[in-house]
C-alpha cells in the first residue's frame, strides 16, 4: 500500500533525524563528521517537512446501513 | 355486495396477522410503561399506557435492551399481532426510554447490572493502536459530528485509509445498524481502531447509546473502540463500554492520531540544535586555545631562554680551547708527528707572536 508506505517511511526518517541529533550529543561526536552528519540532517528534516505536509487521507464509505431496512 | 368470506377461527387470526402485519411494519408507539413482569426467567410482559388507553406489550428477555420500571416513559419499536387466544398485543423488538428523567433512571439500572457483569471492566480495555493507518467509522455520514472528525483528522495526518459505514445515529433503527457496524469490521479485520461517532444532542436523540445490545457489541469488538459521542458531559453506556472515551468526535480524532505541525516544527528544531551543538563546540574549542595560548608561549620563551643559557656556557668552553689563548698564556705548539722528534730532526715552533724553526738536539722518554 503506497499510503502506508509513504507513512512508515516518514516515521523512519524521523527516527533517523532523532538519532543524527543523538549522535551531535553523544561522545562519538567530532567536528571532522559533523558537516556531512550536518547536510544529512537537513536535507532528512526538509523531506520530513515536504512529506508531512503532502499527506492526504482516503475516505470511502464502504457500507449504507440505512438503506438496508 | 361484495362477496361473503368464511374463515375458520385460526384461518381469521392468520389473515388479521397478515393485515397487521402489512398495514403496521415498523410503527413506533410511545407510552408509559406499568405492570412491567418477567416470567419464567424468558418473557417479559407490560403494558403500554397513555391515559385511558392500554395496549399489552411482550418480548423475548433477551430483546430487553434498557431497564425498565413502571412509570418510565418509552418509545417501542413493535409488531401487532393478535394472539391465538385472540388477544391483541405488541410483540416489541425495541426499547427506548424517553424524557431526561427516564433516560438517567434506565441507564443506571443498566449501568450497575452491565458493570457487575465486568463489561466496563478498565483492565479489560483494548490500547489504541500508536498510530493507526487503518481506521473504520460508524456514523451518519451526513453528521456534523463525522464532517468534524474528517476535518480535524485531515488537519493532523495523513495517509489514513478510512473505512465509514454510515448509519443512522439516532432512532431505534440505530442500533441495530450500529450493531452490524461492529460486526463487519470485526468479521473483515481491514481496519485496526473502530471509530463511533455522533455529534451532539438532546437526551432523547443520545438515548440509543444506552441500550444494553449495543453496549454489549461494543465491549465484545476484539477491535480497539474509541467512541466521540455528543459533548464532554454527555456519559452513555456505549462510552463506558469503548475502550477509549473521547468527548466528541473531533477529540477522537485528536486521540487517534499525531498532529503534523508540531513535527514539522519538531524537525525545524532538531536542525536547530544540531547547528546550535557545532556552534559550541567551536566556541567552546576556540575558548580552550585562548586558554591555552599563554601556556604555550611561556613554555616556548622557557626553551628559548634554557637554550641560551646553554649556549653561553657551550661558547665559554669553546673560548677556554681555543689554542691562541694557549699561545697567549706562554705556552708553544711543536707540529709535527712524533717519530720527527728524534735528534737531529727540524721541527716548527708556533708561539704566541713568532713562527720558529728547531733542529731536535737530545730526545729522551719524559713518561
Amino acid at each position: 500500500m503506497p499510503k502506508n508506505e509513504s507513512k512508515k517511511s516518514i516515521e523512519a526518517k524521523i527516527k533517523s533525524l532523532d538519532q543524527s541529533v543523538e549522535w551531535f550529543y553523544s561522545e562519538n561526536f567530532s567536528l571532522d563528521q559533523a558537516l556531512q552528519k550536518y547536510q544529512d540532517a537537513n536535507q532528512l528534516a526538509q523531506e520530513i517537512q515536504q512529506d508531512l505536509s503532502a499527506l492526504k487521507n482516503q475516505v470511502e464509505v464502504i457500507a449504507d446501513f440505512t438503506q438496508s431496512e | 355486495m361484495s362477496p361473503e368470506i368464511n374463515f375458520s377461527v385460526s384461518q381469521f387470526i392468520a389473515v388479521c396477522n397478515q393485515a397487521l402485519e402489512y398495514g403496521f411494519t415498523g410503527i413506533n408507539i410511545e407510552g408509559e410503561v406499568s405492570s412491567f413482569k418477567i416470567n419464567q426467567g424468558k418473557w417479559v410482559f407490560f403494558d403500554l399506557k397513555e391515559g385511558d388507553s392500554t395496549v399489552n406489550c411482550f418480548l423475548p428477555l433477551r430483546q430487553l435492551s434498557v431497564a425498565l420500571q413502571d412509570g418510565m416513559t418509552v418509545r417501542v419499536k413493535a409488531t401487532p399481532r393478535l394472539t391465538r387466544w385472540g388477544r391483541f398485543s405488541l410483540t416489541v423488538q425495541q426499547i427506548l426510554p424517553l424524557g431526561e428523567g427516564n433516560i438517567k433512571k434506565s441507564f443506571e439500572l443498566l449501568k450497575r447490572k452491565l458493570s457487575a457483569e465486568g463489561l466496563f471492566d478498565p483492565t479489560k480495555k483494548q490500547p489504541l493502536p500508536a498510530n493507526p493507518t487503518k481506521i473504520g467509522i460508524i456514523s451518519s455520514t451526513a453528521a456534523a459530528g463525522y464532517l468534524d472528525f474528517l476535518k480535524i483528522i485531515d488537519n493532523r495526518w495523513g495517509g489514513l485509509n478510512i473505512s465509514t459505514i454510515n448509519t443512522q445515529v439516532q432512532g431505534l433503527a440505530a442500533i441495530e445498524q450500529i450493531i452490524r457496524a461492529l460486526k463487519y469490521f470485526n468479521q473483515h479485520h481491514q481496519v485496526e481502531v473502530i471509530a463511533i461517532l455522533r455529534g451532539g444532542g438532546s437526551a432523547d436523540d443520545l438515548a440509543i447509546f444506552n441500550d444494553e445490545q449495543l453496549t454489549r457489541a461494543i465491549a465484545a469488538s476484539h477491535i480497539p473502540v474509541i467512541t466521540g459521542i455528543g459533548h464532554e458531559v454527555d456519559e452513555s453506556l456505549a462510552d463506558l463500554a469503548a475502550d477509549v472515551r473521547a468527548s466528541t468526535p473531533s477529540n477522537a480524532a485528536e486521540l487517534l492520531t499525531p498532529d503534523r505541525r508540531p513535527a514539522i516544527h519538531e524537525a525545524k528544531i532538531a536542525i536547530l540544535r544540531i547547528h546550535d551543538r557545532i556552534l559550541d563546540e567551536i566556541s567552546r574549542r576556540e575558548s580552550d586555545l585562548k586558554i591555552q595560548l599563554p601556556n604555550i608561549r611561556r613554555t616556548i620563551l622557557q626553551r628559548l631562554e634554557s637554550f641560551s643559557e646553554h649556549l653561553a656556557a657551550t661558547s665559554k668552553v669553546l673560548v677556554s680551547l681555543n689554542p691562541e689563548n694557549v699561545l697567549q698564556r706562554g705556552y708553544a705548539i711543536i707540529a709535527g708527528h712524533t717519530a720527527d722528534f728524534d735528534v737531529g730532526n727540524v721541527v716548527k715552533i708556533t708561539t704566541f707572536n713568532q713562527q720558529l724553526t728547531a733542529e731536535v738536539k737530545h730526545a729522551e722518554k719524559r713518561i
